[in-house]
């Protein structure tokens, strides 16, 4: 080394022994954690987090506020399924899978994949780490939301006579259903968004494959057509909430089979198109 | 070798942003990677850390591709797009998921906060900063990691007076310190400053890669005026000596002291109305070894 250092490089020295001798390798875990912090520090993230949760129960509530205003008799008696207080799912999904296409396409909006990519070059990583943190954060807000709705709604039914269905398995398929299909569905728009990296085209995609389609295709009166829209993403994800499980097309469970195969051939897609592509 | 492009080849379509690129920066060097804009500087650098997939050859870090480190901001830092950080977070919270990546402490993003002079606006959200404090949120980013070697893209531009000369003696003592420093600009005379080594790009491919000294290292010129001109290329000629006649009337020498002209005219009876020295800058040789380039392409392009 040179004999004399200059004041600004001797400063500069000392700060560098504030690092860790040995380098902390970039894991996934380390780059959920940087995930959280961009997921954390714009604030329309976390607001729209809260408008996901407050959907779920607010639709729940005024579900059971209708049933019990109405106050007719039911045709299936006074029990009620479970399913009916959440409504709020299709809402759910869309609003979650826009929050995570502009948390993946803003990284190009607003030219952060670069330093993204920077930080954590193994470009699968940062896909699975978007996908994890929202893919979770969907679980929570899903099981978070489906609960408070299966706990709150009981005590609204019984001032009306009314009850919900007390077989366990019921409530515990719906919350179980509307976890795992939240988070799902925010899994497939982060696959979605890394395929398509423009936020308008993102947003249009999403809203067309969560929402539109199921639309259309059922007023297609074709048969066979009609019959294909069980296989839709929210389609099949939302089976769960089917009042009468073994009379649906596809059960409950298979259905979300079919929301994670679409979560996975996306977030597959995704991954081979940031993996190819120039950032 | 700190960093290595091995045979470069970028292709978009029929044309090449580069081609062939192959250099090598030794370690402790500042290095300046010079070329007109469009000479194919910002893809090389993209291509060196992985955010561009080089149509054939490869760049490595260390001996391994930027994609295969560990630890990659712990190797280099690397400063491509001032305007590279979302607009509503603050510098901090920029520093801060970066930071993340590769666990480092608090502690070191106030540190390079400090070097870089932002502290004042750690909490000012992106975007209201101006050219200048998005250059230096870039540096603070590629000083996070503690790096001994910078990847910089035009890390001048856009920055005011004293932002030049804060970053020059910023890169200075960088150097100092045995980091090893890429720096690419098409500003000539901000590099022949900074840099002891430049690597000239012209049209995509590599033109020169040589020490600065030898580059500039080309025998003066005198340049001297009479009203005799003819006469005095006459007198001056001989072995090893050039001499030329300039559309403004004077004569450029190569080869000759000022004294020997000087004496020359003298014994042959010439006025000289003026003496000078012509050096030879960093942008003369440039705009040689540019114009020997545009030539070539002009000949292959004819002859293809």
């Amino acid at each position: 080394m040179v004999m004399t250092i200059p004041a600004q490089s001797r400063s500069q020295e000392s700060e560098r022994r504030t690092l860790p001798r040995r380098a902390a390798p970039v894991t996934l875990l380390s780059v959920l954690h940087a995930e959280w912090i961009k997921y954390r520090t714009l604030v329309s993230y976390p607001i729209t987090t809260v408008a996901v949760l407050a959907v779920i129960v607010g639709m729940g509530l005024l579900e059971a506020g209708s049933v019990v205003w109405a106050g007719e008799p039911r045709p299936g008696g006074d029990v009620l399924a479970p399913g009916q207080f959440l409504s709020g799912m299709p809402y759910a999904y869309v609003l979650l899978g826009v929050l995570a296409v502009v948390f993946t396409a803003s990284e190009y909006t607003q030219s952060t994949m670069q330093p993204s990519l920077l930080s954590a070059p193994k470009r699968l990583l940062l896909l699975a780490a978007k996908a994890l943190l929202m893919g979770m954060g969907g679980l929570l807000v899903g099981l978070l939301g489906s609960s408070v709705v299966m706990l709150a709604v009981p005590g609204m039914l019984s001032g009306a006579d009314l009850r919900l269905g007390d077989d366990p398995a019921d409530i515990i398929r719906v919350i179980a259903g509307s976890g795992i299909s939240l988070g799902l569905v925010g899994v497939l728009a982060i696959g979605l968004a890394a395929l398509i990296r423009s936020l308008v085209a993102g947003f249009i995609t999403v809203v067309v494959l969560l929402t539109i389609a199921p639309m259309l295709l059922s007023a297609v009166p074709v048969e066979w057509v009609a019959e294909l829209m069980v296989y839709l993403p929210t389609v099949a994800g939302s089976q769960y909430l089917s009042p009468d499980p073994a009379m649906t097309t596809v059960g409950p469970w298979w259905g979300l089979i079919i929301l994670a195969g679409w979560a996975l051939a996306s977030f597959v897609a995704g991954c081979v198109a940031l993996g190819s592509r120039d950032a | 070798m700190t960093i290595v492009a091995d045979q470069l080849t970028k292709r978009y379509g029929s044309t090449y942003a580069i081609q062939d690129v192959s250099f090598e920066i030794r370690p402790g060097t500042v290095t300046g990677f010079l070329g007109p804009n469009g000479a194919g500087k910002s893809t090389t650098m993209r291509t060196l850390v992985g955010l561009d997939h080089p149509t054939s050859g490869r760049g490595l870090i260390d001996g391994r591709p930027y994609r295969e480190l560990a630890a990659p901001l712990r190797h280099v830092g690397t400063l491509l797009d001032a305007k590279a950080a979302h607009r509503s977070r603050t510098a901090y919270q920029h520093l801060r998921w970066i930071a993340a990546t590769h666990r480092l402490p608090k502690s070191r993003i106030d540190e390079v906060m400090g070097i870089t002079g932002l502290s004042s606006v750690a909490g000012k959200k992106v975007g209201g900063f101006s050219l200048g404090m998005g250059q230096r949120l870039g540096l603070a980013v590629a000083l996070l990691g503690d790096p001994h070697t910078l990847i910089l893209d035009e890390p001048v531009n856009g920055l005011d007076p004293d932002g030049v000369i804060w970053i020059r003696n910023l890169l200075k003592a960088l150097g100092r310190e045995g980091r090893t420093v890429l720096l690419s600009s098409h500003l000539l005379s901000e590099l022949s400053l900074i840099a002891d080594h430049v690597v000239i790009i012209g049209k995509g491919r590599i033109i020169a890669d040589k020490p600065l000294a030898e580059l500039i290292d080309h025998p003066d010129r005198i340049r001297v005026r009479s009203n005799r001109a003819a006469k005095l290329m006459e007198v001056l000629a001989g072995e090893n000596v050039t001499r030329a006649l300039t559309d403004s009337g004077t004569v450029e020498i190569v080869g000759l002291t000022s004294e020997e002209i000087a004496a020359r005219a003298a014994r042959n009876g010439i006025v000289l109305t003026e003496i000078g020295v012509v050096s030879t800058s960093l942008e003369d040789v440039y705009r040689e070894l540019t114009r020997d380039q545009v030539e070539y392409s002009a000949d292959t392009q004819g002859n293809g």
